[in-house]
């Protein structure tokens, strides 16, 4: 468990310090090109690029930061976004219950109905390309699962003896919900947003590896992809380091997630501990 | 079929373009006037070999007075279904391209035509609405003929579907949108060769390094628009070999200049200097392009050699230009590109984008699906686009489809200086007449730079060694024209 987190821990620690430095750390402006200099093989230590050039001359590296960056906000925007729709909802849906709970939980079905990708495409294509839309579209069924647990736990919640004794205070729905269930749902909120995370910096780079992500300009691991998937077999550096980036991060988050559910999610606990 | 199945030779061309519909008057393409002229047979087509139009359907033609042409058909071609070919199909085609609301994208063919009437049974009279001494340019190789009976007794969708006969040398065999094309050889055609393919597959592959691998692999023999960092690859091969041909397709940045900043002349001529065409050529392109230096190129029709370059690669010029048309601060401006429709249509955009910025031309860089972008460019929607016009041996019908006023409204371009040059070209019936007038056309197109005309490529096909292929510039292809090596 510890291993997992450390491991998982370092990967979103280094993610986090890579974005943050980008502008300090990187060599070269990412977007800056030098036409003469296109499609340069990786040279680890004489040359000008640590890690190539793509097809039109730009340093890979510098694109590889920057697109970290962006595949950390992009997938922190989204997790807290879909967090607080989704934990919101479904803590208003359970705590109310009847036709509130009703109205939310089709909603939800309704939602739930469309594959992510496919909704996320539909949204851009209609929308339009942007960093902004992006996030929308990664929202639209990212807070599905938030809103699910969240209703189940305070469907619980709501009958225990802090929830009645506050409310027999005279505390108001607001007051409960945000004082004594909110703080409740954090947990499992937290183990499903690493997942979320995870599954939003895939997603981000389906979608820019289709042409549907942010404008071209942006540099990202997906769109990187995509560029380099045209010269796989000439230069293979163009696809291998995005491709790297994107499996190395997803696994590192995925092993954080792994890790802080183990210790967060107490019938996991139980079980792990021969307790049922 | 003549062939036994296992002598059956079978060619599958991978292309980069769509297969948009079964209507052979539904989409203007270079590649489906081709095929649609391989399966329906056309009135007439260049020949590159002898340098001018050649009878297919039609044995020949005459041009009775400025604004009457006469055609006469060939006697004896058939159908595929077995009934004869007559006049009365050449009209019915004609209608179905000027008046079928779903044949609007091929009604550039036949807009400067007023009338078809069937003489008799194998001669047909054209009148046009204006003298058109360029008519040829707007009907050979463009023009489908389809059977009038088929589409009386079925309808226009169920003929296109499942009962497409035509009279050229292949029949329709499959058809699936966005994704192939059969055809079989059409025994007893006069259109075919000894050794052409029995059985043609057309297969939509966008991805160069996907057709590519696909030729080398054998899964196809002939592969389109090779982009030059993979020509190393076919160049190694011992089953395939490169073949080149001089495209006479034009590559230009449309400007559309009922939005702004493009209504202003400057800011247009200040892209046109922003771009360093040159150094594209040479590092995105390998060289496998020439440069443009007004609408048309060499060994296109009215070329005129002493065309001095416009628009050299000058960045201070451009940024005074702005400065002069009101912009002294830059100006922000969207640019919209195919992607894989085009040799290297996304890398030359995105190297573009550099470029304007450097001069003040803050530039956006989108890339729309292929069929968005041309259903917007069509609807004149796009305010800047990197596009490229094929077909252009003859640049009249093109220049006048882009460029003159009301004609499309893909750029929305208008000049009484250059229309009126441009009604004058199609009048003037004396050659030497129309060649000086559309060269003064050019060059007030060129001034006026509505468009910055880029370049033609030098296109590269991958053909299998066992497969004899000489690719036409226009692009049409014509598989009729390949044959297999035993």
């Amino acid at each position: 468990m510890k291993v997992k987190i450390c491991l998982g821990g370092a990967v979103v620690a280094l993610l986090i310090s890579v974005g943050v430095l980008a502008p300090v750390i990187t060599p070269y402006d990412p977007n800056q090109q030098d036409l003469l200099a296109a499609l340069q093989a990786p040279d680890y230590f004489a040359g000008k690029f640590f890690l190539g050039t793509d097809h039109v001359g730009r340093d890979i590296l510098s694109r590889i930061i920057y697109g970290a960056r962006i595949s950390l906000v992009i997938a922190s925007t989204v997790v807290l976004v879909s967090g607080i729709v989704g934990v919101g909802f479904g803590a208003i849906s359970g705590y109310f219950g009847g036709r509130t709970d009703f109205a939310i939980q089709k909603a939800v079905e309704v939602v739930w109905a469309f594959p992510p990708l496919l909704l996320a495409i539909a949204i851009l294509a209609f929308m339009g390309q942007g960093l902004g839309i992006l996030i929308i579209a990664l929202v639209a069924q990212r807070w599905i699962p938030y809103c699910r647990v969240a209703r189940g736990q305070t469907l619980s919640l709501r009958a225990r003896d802090f929830v009645t004794a506050a409310r027999s205070l005279g505390a108001s729905h607001g007051r409960i919900i945000g004082r004594h269930i909110l703080p409740n749902l954090l947990q499992a909120a937290i183990v499903i947003g690493t997942f979320a995370m995870a599954s939003a910096i895939i997603s981000e780079a389906s979608l820019s590896f289709l042409g549907l992500g942010v404008p071209p300009e942006i540099p990202t691991w997906g769109s990187m992809l995509a560029d380099g998937r045209e010269h796989i077999s000439t230069s293979w550096w163009l696809a291998l380091f995005p491709g790297l980036c994107i499996f190395m991060t997803v696994l590192g988050i995925n092993l954080l997630g792994d890790g802080l559910r183990d210790i967060l999610d107490p019938r996991l606990k139980r079980a792990s501990s021969g307790v049922t | 079929m003549g062939a036994t199945a296992s002598a059956e030779t079978r060619l599958t061309l991978g292309i980069t373009s769509n297969l948009s519909t079964v209507n052979p008057y539904g989409d203007s393409a270079s590649h489906l006037y081709g095929l649609w002229g391989e399966v329906y047979g056309n009135l007439c087509r260049y020949s590159f070999e002898k340098g001018g139009y050649v009878g297919h359907l039609a044995e020949k033609w005459e041009v009775k007075d400025e604004n009457t042409w006469i055609f006469h058909l060939k006697k004896g071609m058939k159908f595929h279904n077995g009934t004869e070919l007559t006049a009365k199909d050449v009209v019915h085609s004609f209608f179905r391209m000027s008046k079928d609301p779903e044949s609007s994208q091929k009604q550039n063919s036949s807009r400067k035509i007023k009338s078809v009437e069937a003489v008799d049974d194998y001669t047909v009279r054209m009148i046009s609405h204006k003298p058109t001494s360029s008519l040829l340019s707007y009907i050979c190789g463009l023009w489908a003929i389809s059977s009038k009976d088929v589409y009386d007794k079925y309808g226009a969708k169920e003929a296109d579907k499942n009962h497409p006969y035509g009279a050229g040398p292949y029949r329709l065999k499959e058809f699936v949108i966005g994704n192939r094309l059969v055809l079989e050889k059409a025994e007893g055609s006069p259109f075919l060769r000894p050794g052409s393919p029995d059985i043609v597959i057309v297969r939509k592959m966008t991805e160069s390094e996907q057709r590519v691998t696909a030729l080398l692999n054998g899964e196809i023999q002939i592969a389109q628009f090779i982009p030059p960092h993979l020509l190393t690859r076919i160049e190694k091969s011992k089953s395939a070999r490169l073949v080149p041909t001089s495209s006479v397709e034009i590559m230009f940045l449309a400007m559309n200049p009922a939005m702004k900043p493009w209504d202003n002349q400057k800011v247009r001529q200040a892209v046109c200097h922003a771009i360093n065409r040159e150094g594209i050529v040479k590092a995105l392109l390998k060289g496998q392009a020439q440069l443009l230096q007004g609408p048309i190129g060499p060994g296109q029709y009215a070329y005129n050699p002493d065309h001095k370059p416009v628009y050299d690669y000058n960045p201070e010029k451009a940024k005074k230009l702005l400065a002069e048309a009101g912009y002294p601060d830059g100006v922000e401006v969207d640019l919209y590109t195919p992607v894989a429709r085009y040799v290297n249509d996304k890398q030359i955009t995105q190297a573009m984008v550099p470029m304007l910025g450097a001069v003040g031309i803050k530039t956006k860089l989108h890339t729309p699906e292929w069929v968005t972008q041309w259903a917007n460019v069509r609807k004149g929607k796009v305010p800047f686009f990197y596009q490229g016009r094929g077909s252009v041996i003859d640049p009249g019908p093109a220049l006048s489809q882009y460029f003159e006023t009301g004609v499309s409204p893909r750029i929305n371009f208008s000049s009484a200086e250059y229309d009126k040059l441009m009604q004058a070209e199609r009048a003037a019936f004396d050659e030497q007449k129309r060649i000086a007038t559309l060269r003064q056309a050019m060059s007030v197109l060129t001034e006026e730079a509505p468009a910055c005309f880029m370049w033609t490529h030098t296109l590269q096909y991958g053909v299998a060694n066992k497969v004899d292929y000489q690719p036409r510039p226009d692009g049409r292809p014509y598989m009729s024209e390949a044959t297999m090596k035993n």
